[in-house]
């Protein structure tokens, strides 16, 4: 780990404590956040640039460092997840932002820096990938995958936070970031199997990663399908929304231990 | 009645319109049976209890072993031994339930089949007020379409893939040989070198240069590294791996080469190749009634040194138990052993001749799903 990119963290976890912190003083005080407005309304938007900017920093300066993409490890991947969710935040919520969002994107993006930091490699490890993960196909999967996982972590936020209080307005939100989010994962899959194609020619192996995967896209489906239907009310589409979220982190915190624990011979080599 | 015969009857019979009440309603009692079962067909309704049926099949899965795919004979009996001790007492009724294989087992296949099923009949059910809606120039309705063939098109794909593809993805070649491609005929496949790049006993990354050849005939010759296989003659060849392997020599004094046996009786003069994956690789030298052993006793991946053990056959004496270099002579009084680093390509050939559809299937839903969302007078999908 790189000084700069210790730096970055660190600033990107004070950016995303303070941006947390304004959001909720902001909305306990039900101040309008905007931002491009006065400075004091703009604190909360500013500190989650200010971790964007951070963590934007603090993944450039691990790749340049490895060179390669830095979407090798589990470490770097939670790194990328925060950075999408809070970048989705701020490109869907820049002209209406509602603090309460704010305030849990802040929070779970905080979560993931914190958690990455406890779990980084203590050295570089990753400073090359096996050969298998090498080309354009694996980064641009992964990538793919985080921008995902990022809207629908955004997703998720919105219908939670709708379900806990029905006058927050986020169904809006919830819509954009499930829509984009769907389609980011679908062509993840894609340049998924297509790296797989020609690794190992195999497009899909039902492997769990890639059962947990497909789980998470079924539940975006089923969302989109039912979100509109008189029959289902809303709120039951807003826990698909939250479930299909609750998928996607199984797919990538759990699945590694599901398959050790059910793999009877060695694992593949790479 | 089996239990999945009754949950299919539950399923199907909630999706009919009236039919199980678990609407509430029972209302249409008289209505056509015919119009009724379409109905059921075609509804949404019926998808997502599809859709929460094979969630729950790969929820299972991934919390239960799952037979390795393409495990057969030897293995797969090894594997299923190993799930017994696993499983204990929940084996026998896992094993037959076909839990242990969920994705090839007919109750997901039919969960699947019918899912399309229903994706065929929804979008034939809707397609007069998709056709009105496109024609008012409503983009969504074009790329509903389009997403629902397309999942139509992937699923025929698929299982165009099932009947008709082919793979083998175990074929280890040592360098200069040539090992015949099953399935097709007069065709072999050639390893002309494998390159590995080594950074302090870490892999870097490793190429190959194989040759498709048609009767001895050169057809292809081309570099495969593991992320870039060599496309030719409706066939792919993917590097899998490598692994260790030996190339032997042996020359009498006056530098006249000696026959060489491998383990598996086959009489070679000149270089003899072995793989040392699974242990000592064991030759013998006919001619001078010696029999040895060669392992690689540091990492494979360097293989600068051999461990080489001869033994006389007929008194057993041992006639030397040491490493020698890659590369140098080794002499055993007359004779002279020349031991040669020579890795195994491990290679994997497919032909799938849906693979093409499939790919432009995924993408065809993509660009659907994209028209629908974001084409702003938007429809439910």
């Amino acid at each position: 780990m790189t000084s700069m990119e210790n730096l970055a963290q660190f600033v990107a976890a004070v950016g995303l404590v303070g941006a947390g912190v304004a959001f909720l003083t902001a909305f306990a005080a039900e101040l309008p956040i905007r931002f491009a407005s006065r400075p004091a309304a703009k604190l909360a938007p500013l500190c989650l640039v200010v971790a964007l900017a951070a963590l934007i920093v603090s993944l450039g300066s691990r790749g340049i460092q490895a060179r390669r993409w830095p979407v090798g490890s589990l470490y770097e991947f939670t790194l990328l997840l925060s950075l999408f969710l809070v970048a989705a935040y701020i490109l869907l919520q820049r002209r209406t932002p509602q603090a309460q969002l704010g305030a849990t994107i802040s929070i779970l993006a905080l979560a993931l820096v914190v958690g990455a930091s406890l779990t980084r490699p203590t050295s570089l490890d990753a400073k090359t990938l096996p050969p298998v993960m090498q080309g354009l196909w694996f980064p641009l999967h992964t990538l793919l995958l985080a921008i995902a996982c990022g809207l629908l972590g955004l997703a998720a936020s919105a219908a939670v936070l709708q379900l806990l209080a029905p006058q927050s307005q986020c169904t809006a939100a919830v819509d954009c970031s499930m829509d984009l989010g769907y389609v980011a994962l679908s062509l993840g899959m894609i340049a998924g199997a297509v790296w797989g194609e020609m690794a190992w020619g195999s497009y899909w192996t039902w492997s769990t990663k890639e059962t947990w995967t497909l789980a998470t896209w079924w539940a975006c489906t089923i969302y989109l399908h039912v979100r509109h239907r008189r029959a289902w009310r809303r709120s039951r589409a807003l826990w698909i929304a939250a479930l299909a979220f609750a998928l996607a982190l199984t797919t990538i915190y759990v699945t590694p231990s599901m398959a050790r624990w059910t793999r009877l011979i060695g694992p593949p080599t790479y | 009645m089996r239990y999945t015969e009754v949950a299919w009857l539950v399923i199907l019979a909630s999706c009919v319109p009236g039919g199980l009440s678990l609407t509430g309603r029972k209302d249409s009692i008289d209505r056509d049976m015919a119009s009724s079962v379409w109905r059921m067909i075609s509804s949404m309704r019926l998808a997502l209890w599809l859709l929460f049926a094979l969630l729950l099949c790969m929820a299972l899965a991934s919390l239960l072993p799952q037979i390795p795919p393409g495990l057969d004979g030897p293995s797969r009996t090894e594997w299923m031994q190993l799930a017994a001790q696993r499983l204990g007492r929940l084996y026998p009724a896992l094993s037959v339930s076909g839990l242990l294989d969920v994705f090839h087992s007919p109750f997901f296949a039919a969960l699947v089949v019918v899912l399309v099923l229903n994706t065929a009949a929804c979008t034939l059910h809707r397609a007069r007020s998709l056709l009105r809606d496109l024609r008012q120039g409503h983009m969504a309705a074009l790329g509903t379409l389009v997403t629902h063939l397309a999942v139509i098109g992937l699923a025929l794909s698929v299982a165009a893939s099932q009947a008709f593809s082919w793979q083998h993805t175990t074929l280890p070649i040592a360098h200069g040989k040539s090992h015949a491609i099953p399935r097709m005929p007069g065709w072999s496949i050639r390893n002309d070198g494998l390159h590995l790049v080594l950074n302090q006993q870490q892999t870097l990354g490793y190429t190959a240069q194989v040759s498709l050849l048609l009767h001895g005939q050169l057809l292809h010759q081309g570099e495969i590294r593991p992320n870039a296989p060599l496309r030719a003659a409706r066939t792919g060849v993917w590097l899998i791996s490598y692994e260790p392997g030996v190339a032997v020599k042996a020359r009498d004094k006056r530098d006249q080469p000696l026959i060489l046996q491998d383990a598996a009786g086959q009489s070679t003069t000149g270089w003899v190749f072995a793989s040392l994956s699974s242990g000592p690789a064991v030759f013998s030298l006919p001619s001078a009634g010696m029999d040895f052993w060669v392992s690689a006793p540091q990492s494979p991946l360097g293989q600068e040194r051999f461990a080489l053990t001869v033994q006389r056959v007929s008194t057993g004496e041992l006639l030397c138990d040491r490493e020698v270099q890659s590369g140098l002579d080794v002499g055993l009084g007359e004779i002279f052993l020349t031991l040669q680093a020579a890795p195994y390509g491990t290679y994997g050939i497919k032909h799938d001749p849906a693979a093409a559809v499939l790919l432009v299937s995924a993408l065809a839903l993509v660009i659907g799903t994209s028209l629908t969302l974001f084409s702003g007078k938007g429809r439910p999908l």
